[in-house]
């Protein structure tokens, strides 16, 4: 019984996508999307960058996960930045990140 | 606040999962009550056409909406606008390494007033349809 509770009927064609905030337990699997998403590219962020925006800033961290599959398969994440929108942004994501 | 990432699966593209993701940060952005947000957005298309026109035409007829952007008119649509070139924003040959800040002004921003301390997070969901069952997609080799 517990067994067909739990199991979701319709995802095979339906998969359901929660987006919910970031637990620490997501970041190595956002570092694997990450090579995914930017097949080729050595800038990408990693699974200690990840960890280390969730600690300064827990409220700006989301993932998106296919429930079916259990896997991360979106990601956003964010910095507090104090910008003034009079001025322009020209630094490069390098020197905004601190290299992610 | 600065957008520093977003990405989707490439088998989950173009089903809305960037957009409710973006959502979420215009939720921090109100319920913080932080005046906006800022991020580098790509000019991914730009590569296609870069012999024939400026960074400056092409994004104008972006904004303009007369040429599509995989990247940017999207964000645009969500509501973030232009707000200056960056030259030389990272490394990527398809933007011709150009960025485009673009800023999201939150419409609830009151100055001073004190953001809610307590934040309630609900997991939203979204249905989405997959071209091939999502069981079939390939996990990537490492977890499970």
């Amino acid at each position: 019984m517990d067994a067909i509770l739990t199991k979701p009927t319709q995802l095979n064609t339906f998969p359901e996508i929660v987006v919910m905030p970031t637990q620490v337990w997501h970041t190595e699997q956002m570092e694997d999307l990450q090579r995914t998403a930017y097949p080729g590219d050595d800038e990408y962020l990693h699974a200690e960058e990840f960890r280390s925006h969730l600690h300064y800033f827990p409220e700006g961290q989301f993932v998106a996960i296919d429930t079916y599959t259990d896997r991360v398969i979106g990601l956003t994440a964010s910095m507090r930045l104090d910008f003034n929108p009079a001025d322009d942004l020209l630094e490069t994501w390098r020197a905004t990140t601190g290299d992610g | 606040m600065y957008g520093v990432e977003s990405c989707v699966h490439p088998d989950y593209r173009s089903k809305g999962v960037g957009s409710k993701l973006m959502d979420a940060r215009f939720d921090v952005l109100r319920r913080l009550n932080l005046r906006g947000m800022i991020a580098g957005g790509m000019p991914m298309d730009y590569h296609k056409v870069a012999h024939e026109m400026s960074i400056e035409q092409y994004m104008a007829e972006v904004v303009a909406g007369k040429r599509f952007d995989t990247n940017l008119s999207k964000q645009l649509h969500k509501g973030f606008r232009m707000h200056n070139l960056i030259p030389n924003y990272i490394y990527d040959p398809r933007a011709c390494n150009y960025g485009v800040a673009i800023l999201w002004e939150n419409p609830d921003y009151v100055p001073g007033k004190q953001p809610l301390l307590k934040l309630v997070e609900k997991p939203q969901q979204i249905r989405v349809r997959l071209k091939t069952p999502a069981a079939s997609i390939p996990l990537s080799a490492a977890g499970t």
